[in-house]
């Protein structure tokens, strides 16, 4: 009985021992702690992309894992006893001399934060930057990762792109399809634009407003070439572009107007003189 | 099993294995045929040169709709295969507004002094929702009867996509008008500016309509249009409740954005008066 008691009394001076104690709030902080900041910043993510855009969520939600990180760290350690002072200090001469290192890397975490601030595009959105064009899967605070149309993986630095003329392909819901075509110098354009603008008032996806606009571009070597420009939603373009290529190919082919290709003429000795042409007769035929 | 045209469309309807259901709406023909344990759903528009009074696309038309049309072969129809529970035997039609505002084309434009109000009914072709009721409402699908172009209401940077119709806009409300697949809207125009209004074209925000049946023709609330100015926006205030024209019809569709109060948009606005297209271009 007196074991008994003395074996209890023991533990209990090590359950309350500072040491233990330290140990015990040390695994509170990383087994609660931890799984927690995660939570709270996917919480966060999952609001901020719901009620504003989904980078903004992305990025405020990171802010808040590495801050609840950081501040779990710096308690565990010094939970353990570690005097952090002259950690900061080592920290600061490190980090001066990480800052002259990275200056690139902070030049792209601030480029992020304007790119953020001014939302020039967002997730999703189809982006072309210098000769890239593709969907944009996430805005970073050091990048932009952007999946192209033939399904290959951009990581363009953000300075790069402040730096960069972007164009945002699918920024409004409405785009405009230039469909060039030529027509051959005997045609009438007027029956060619009455042929355009049927073609376009008879699809369904071709907007009312703005109008169809035919333009006359120029006379080329061959043909009259015109710009016969159209509107659609901005997922139709692809799919509307090719119907109404194929549309007008049909119609063309259905009035007789003629779609002029290169002629190639041979001539022999003088240009405007026809080329001599000899009959030869066979043996067996004479 | 053809469905009359004459009869309530706004039903339940029995699946029957060996029959299937055929409906003729607006410009739609859509059929459901059950297979085994599935269910296939086909439908396709008819081209106008099939039935001259369909008319062109988005114009409604008040010529009469046909009930009979040349039936299409399985190749001509779109076809979806659901796969339902087995206790699953009847299925509704159920009418909508389309998902968008409607700009609304009068085949006559017409102008309003100031200070001077009228009432217009405009035809809106619904949309059809092919639900089962005991699977809490799952809609198979949904369609337009009718089918409808898109256009761009406002400037580049902040109009909507809207739904385009041509409609006769008429003054009085008059038995031809009545069809099935219509919903009639009467919207009230005021016009509160110091300006001659010239209505050429105007957006319909139906997200906030009801939609009220008095036996097979569906009708909205009355919207009322104030308009200030061509340098103001327009006040649009919907009443509650049906029309006058049918004090007892029964409210069937709610709005789907209901609003408590007016609000206030632009709904006169023409894009043509806008600056940028021909200028811009290239």
């Amino acid at each position: 009985m007196e074991l008994l008691s003395t074996n209890i009394g023991n533990i209990t001076e090590l359950l309350l021992h500072p040491r233990t104690l330290s140990i015990v709030r040390c695994g509170f902080w990383i087994v609660i702690g931890i799984p927690l900041v995660y939570q709270i910043s996917k919480w966060i993510r999952s609001l901020l992309s719901k009620r504003f855009a989904a980078q903004q969520g992305m990025v405020v939600g990171n802010i808040v894992r590495y801050f609840g990180l950081i501040i779990i760290i710096v308690t565990v350690f010094k939970e353990l006893g570690f005097n952090l002072t002259p950690l900061l200090g080592a920290a600061g001469i490190v980090g001066i001399a990480l800052g002259f290192a990275s200056q690139t890397s902070v030049s792209n975490i601030i480029s992020g934060i304007f790119l953020i601030i001014e939302k020039p595009f967002e997730v999703d959105d189809l982006i072309t930057v210098g000769s890239t064009t593709g969907l944009v899967l996430s805005v970073d605070m050091l990048s932009v990762k952007i999946r192209t149309l033939d399904n290959k993986f951009v990581r363009i630095p953000n300075e790069t792109i402040i730096k960069s003329e972007v164009t945002n392909v699918t920024r409004f819901p409405i785009r405009r399809i230039d469909l060039t075509i030529s027509i051959a110098f005997k045609e009438d354009v007027k029956k060619v634009r009455e042929t355009l603008l049927d073609i376009a008032a008879n699809n369904n996806r071709c907007l009312q407003e703005p109008e169809p606009i035919i333009i006359i571009s120029g006379f080329g070597n061959l043909s009259v070439d015109l710009v016969f420009a159209i509107w659609c939603r901005k997922e139709d373009w692809l799919s509307l572009k090719n119907e109404v290529y194929e549309q007008i190919k049909n119609r063309f082919d259905e009035d007789d107007i003629e779609i002029p290709f290169s002629h190639l003429s041979l001539y022999s000795g003088l240009g405007p003189q026809p080329m001599p042409i000899q009959i030869v007769q066979n043996k067996d035929n004479k | 099993m053809d469905i009359d045209n004459n009869e309530i469309l706004w039903q339940n309807y029995n699946m029957d294995r060996d029959r299937p259901l055929k409906w003729m709406i607006g410009n739609l023909q859509l059929m459901l045929k059950q297979e085994n344990d599935d269910v296939w759903l086909s439908h396709q528009y008819r081209k106008d040169d099939e039935d001259e009074s369909a008319g062109k696309r988005g114009v409604i038309n008040n010529e009469s709709i046909g009930s009979s049309s040349p039936e299409p072969s399985v190749e001509e129809l779109e076809r979806s295969r659901w796969a339902l529970p087995r206790n699953v035997n009847i299925v509704s039609l159920k009418p909508s507004f389309p998902q968008l505002p409607i700009v609304i084309c009068p085949e006559n434009p017409f102008r309003l002094f100031p200070g001077v109000d009228a009432q217009i009914y405009v035809c809106i072709p619904i949309c059809i929702n092919l639900c089962i009721p005991d699977e809490n409402n799952l809609a198979l699908i949904k369609i337009s009867s009718v089918e409808l172009s898109y256009t761009w209401f406002g400037t580049f940077t902040e109009g909507n996509l809207c739904y385009w119709i041509s409609s006769s806009a008429r003054r009085q409300i008059e038995v031809d008008l009545y069809r099935n697949y219509l919903v009639i809207c009467p919207i009230h125009i005021q016009n509160n500016s110091n300006e001659e209004l010239f209505v050429e074209k105007l957006c319909l925000h139906v997200e906030g309509l009801e939609i009220f049946q008095d036996k097979n023709q569906l009708w909205s609330n009355v919207t009322k249009v104030s308009y200030n100015g061509s340098d103001h926006i327009s006040d649009i205030k919907i009443i509650k409740g049906p029309p006058t024209e049918i004090p007892h019809a029964k409210m069937i569709v709610e709005s789907s954005k209901p609003t408590k109060k007016g609000f206030s948009t632009k709904t006169f606005l023409a894009l043509k008066n806008l600056p940028g297209i021909g200028t811009h271009f290239r």
